[in-house]
């Protein structure tokens, strides 16, 4: 059984559907690559998918139950958790702050809670490589570390299924690397699933199980990802972009 | 060394408030005092709303001033004591926090602070004109607070009324609301994709900020005893303004230094009453200029550097 499945969702935006009549489906301890030309919709279905908005018509469902209408806190104490593709850390924190607040309210929103979340939030900066920058303001690290930021605060969540939107955007080919291996080894020892959003082609090529492709908010193609880059619907629908 | 030496200045600075009236006799410091006191409350309650959630609320006069209005009523009309009618007062104001916190909930910056500033109008507008009531712009005269009560008794009651605001405020920020608060502030999406409820938050937030917003109002007004619906007047939040960037929003001890130093100044300052809000927005723009972080940043960096060159004296 698929750990998160779309069906018939739909978003618009004034006249425009961004989201327009998609299904989806998405099987446990995947690597899932999405990919489309800017404007496809990427971001909206992440958005659905993760509560921050609704959808006009459709249904989500998660470990079999329906989760569409659910605000963002609580999809994230059901197990999945996201990051943006514009990076919002929270700045005037420290990075160990920031895995803080994952581990703390991840899996409930009270505040006086007995439990120590710092141990949870360690473990996630150890995973992602930034315990030597634990004690150092967010604002004061590169794009690179950002993105690493915002990867240990959702892993400090304890997820079943993370959602990264470009996480590898704007990074150089060394950081790339990194972070790469660093999904296959979410999937591989934190048994996370993965549906990610990626325009860096090594990236999606190298790690995906499976690719969908999205374009006018609408899902054309999906498979192996050397199949779906033959696919002629694709090829079109990138016309005039190199894909690799 | 450092932690004990700050300890011992704070409790230096409670054992001499707690006996300036003994010590120092002389009412119109006490008077500032009580000010002080009961200014710091409003501005450190506000804070928590602007400095550490980043709600840009323009309308803490309107606590202040609802807590006055129903204190004062309900010990008028019907003769309840004067101290359970305070508490009344930080109730109602709490209540109406929600009529003003819940439309200001979806929105952001500019669109929070008009919506604030509109309702504290309101209400203004609403007790200068419901006249059968409140006697508009003519005033009431205000119960005291137990008959007979002396400047040195409201002295204590204000100086409780600070203690007790603080040892909340430092309990709340130090448990993990202090977190919630300042990820709301920094990135609201990223706060609740992180599994904070955003919504209930902000809402505890204003209400708390209110009800202790409310106490104030009340408490000034039965100190001084004359209530005009100016109590919420738009100059009032200015102050708090001020207060609270002079001395340095998003720190628990910025609003009460600014408060401090800006009611004991503006006393000196008195001659100069026509031009205060010259000298409010100059200082305004000289602490954003030159101690963005207002004077307790202004302090620490002081005290890091004094430690910075300790270390260096001792390593010579
Ligand atoms: N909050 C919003 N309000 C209005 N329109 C929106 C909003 N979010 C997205 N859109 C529109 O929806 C469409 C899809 O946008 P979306 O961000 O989902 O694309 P994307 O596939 O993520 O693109 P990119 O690769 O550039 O990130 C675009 O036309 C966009 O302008
Ligand atoms: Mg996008």
């Amino acid at each position: 059984m698929p750990i998160l499945q779309g069906k018939g969702l739909t978003k618009a935006f004034g006249g425009v559907e961004a989201v327009s009549n998609l299904d989806f489906s998405i099987q446990e301890r995947a690597i899932v690559g999405l990919i489309g030309p800017n404007g496809a919709g990427k971001t909206t279905l992440f958005n659905l998918v993760a509560g921050a908005f609704r959808p006009q018509s459709g249904r989500i469902r998660f470990l079999g139950e329906e989760i569409q209408g659910l605000k963002p806190f609580e999809i994230c104490h059901r197990g999945i958790g996201r990051t943006f593709q514009i990076v919002k850390p929270f700045n005037t924190l420290t990075v160990l702050e920031n895995a803080v607040i994952g581990a703390r309210f991840g899996k409930s929103s009270k505040i006086f809670d007995s439990f120590d979340p710092t141990p949870i939030a360690l473990d996630a900066l150890e995973f992602v490589g930034l315990i030597k920058e634990k004690d150092l303001l967010c604002d004061n690290l590169n794009m690179g570390e950002k993105k690493r930021v915002e990867l240990a605060r959702v892993l400090a969540t304890a997820p079943k299924v993370v959602l990264l939107d470009e996480v590898m955007a704007g990074l150089n080919p060394v950081e790339t690397d990194r972070v790469m291996s660093l999904i296959q080894k979410m999937r591989d020892e934190k048994e996370i699933t993965v549906f990610m959003i990626e325009h860096v082609m090594k990236a999606v090529m190298g790690i995906s199980d499976q690719v969908f492709v999205m374009h006018h908010g609408e899902k054309i193609a999906e498979g192996l990802p050397e199949m779906v880059v033959k696919d002629q619907a694709v090829i079109e629908a990138y016309l005039g972009e190199r894909i690799i | 060394m450092k932690g004990s030496l700050k300890s011992i200045l704070l409790l230096g600075l409670f054992l001499l408030l707690s006996f300036f009236p003994f010590l120092f006799p002389d009412p119109y410091l006490i008077h500032l005092l009580i000010l002080s006191f009961i200014f710091s409350v409003l501005v450190s309650n506000w804070n928590i709303l602007f400095g550490y959630m980043g709600i840009f609320c323009f309308g803490q006069q309107a606590f202040f001033g609802i807590g006055a209005y129903s204190s004062a009523l309900l010990a008028l009309k019907l003769g309840v004591p004067v101290p359970l009618s305070i508490v009344f007062g930080g109730f109602v104001a709490s209540l109406s926090s929600i009529l003003i916190g819940l439309p200001t909930l979806r929105l952001q910056g500019a669109y929070v602070a008009l919506v604030t500033l509109a309702f504290a109008e309101v209400m203004r507008m609403t007790c200068s004109n419901w006249v059968g009531m409140t006697r508009g712009q003519l005033g009431l005269t205000v119960t005291a607070l137990i008959p007979g009560a002396g400047r040195v008794g409201y002295y204590y009651v204000a100086f409780l009324l600070l203690l007790l605001s603080t040892i909340v405020l430092l309990k709340v920020m130090r448990s993990s609301f202090g977190y919630v608060t300042v990820a709301i502030r920094e990135s609201q999406e990223a706060a609740d994709s992180l599994g904070i409820n955003v919504i209930k938050y902000k809402i505890s937030a204003f209400l708390l900020s209110s009800f202790m917003s409310g106490l104030a109002g009340a408490l000034y007004a039965h100190y001084i005893r004359i209530l005009t619906p100016d109590i919420m007047s738009l100059h009032l939040m200015i102050t708090i303004l001020v207060m609270g960037m002079l001395g340095g929003i998003g720190t628990l001890p910025g609003p009460i230094l600014g408060t401090f130093v800006l009611t004991f100044l503006s006393e000196y300052l008195r001659d100069f009453a026509q031009f205060r809000f010259i000298i409010y927005g100059t200082l305004i723009i000289l602490a954003v200029l030159f101690v963005p972080g207002g004077l307790v940043s202004g302090l620490r960096s002081v005290e890091t550097k004094l430690k910075g060159k300790r270390c260096q004296e001792g390593s010579s």
